[in-house]
């Protein structure tokens, strides 16, 4: 997942270097927001090792 | 209708994106030069500053073609807040994990504080930086009705630019060692799962 976030982001900087739509641009940095808003409620949500 | 930048504020776009380019080369330098492997939450504080920063590198872009609009700069700013929001989410996440009396943290800390409390307080400058820009707007900022030719000193520009998207694609070709064929990092990376898959999730 980490590295579709990744590669959305490149995207998101491609587009905006290509003078692309400005909907174009904004719907790839949302993609890439709403895919690093999953992960990280993934990884909040997960089990942790802890111990006390 | 287009807008031109005043210079203080156009440099100041830039002196941002450099600022963050910097902490993200330290952060690959303290990854490959002292071995120091990237968290799940490290990785998403990577994110949030990448995201941040596509904010004021598309008013910079649009500034230097003389394509810049009022709205677009609005939603550049739009843009950072929000990415800098997410981020100090994530931070504050990881500085609530070790907050704990004893808790050694993790990674080595830099001045005194953990590298998530340093990255939370630079999602907050930002969020700062983006009130004032977006209060000292109607004195910063002049809307015309033909769009400037553009600014003098495109090439050092530029050079923040592809500075920014390099380290981009640094950490895309990095994530892609570091998280091989697994879905998500595990919870404390021991090595570039690509090389040598550790078997997790």
């Amino acid at each position: 997942m980490d590295i579709i976030i990744l590669f959305v982001l490149l995207l998101t900087a491609g587009l905006m270097l290509a003078r692309a739509p400005r909907n174009a641009v904004l719907a790839a940095w949302l993609v890439s927001a709403c895919l690093i808003a999953v992960l990280f409620n993934q990884h909040a949500t997960s089990i942790l090792p802890l111990s006390f | 209708m287009t807008c031109a930048l005043s210079r203080p504020v156009y440099w100041f776009l830039h002196l941002w994106v450099l600022a963050y380019c910097v902490v993200l080369l330290a952060a690959l330098v303290l990854q490959f030069g002292l071995g120091e492997l990237p968290c799940p939450l490290c990785m998403l504080q990577r994110y949030g500053m990448f995201l941040s920063t596509l904010g004021p590198v598309w008013i910079i872009l649009e500034s230097n073609r003389g394509d810049l609009t009022p709205q677009r700069y609005q939603q550049g700013l739009g843009l950072a807040a929000l990415g800098a929001l997410l981020g100090a989410v994530v931070a504050a996440r990881q500085i609530a994990l070790h907050v704990l009396p004893g808790d050694a943290g993790y990674g080595m800390p830099f001045l005194g504080l953990h590298l998530y409390s340093w990255a939370f307080l630079t999602f907050l400058a930002v969020l700062v930086a983006v009130s004032g820009l977006l209060i000292l707007s109607p004195v910063t900022v002049s809307v015309m009705d033909k769009g400037p030719a553009g600014e003098p000193s495109p090439r050092l520009s530029q050079a923040v630019v592809w500075l920014f998207i390099l380290l981009l694609l640094a950490n895309a070709i990095m994530i892609v060692f570091l998280e091989g064929f697994a879905w998500v990092l595990p919870d404390d990376p021991v090595g570039y799962n690509l090389l040598a898959p550790t078997g997790t999730p």
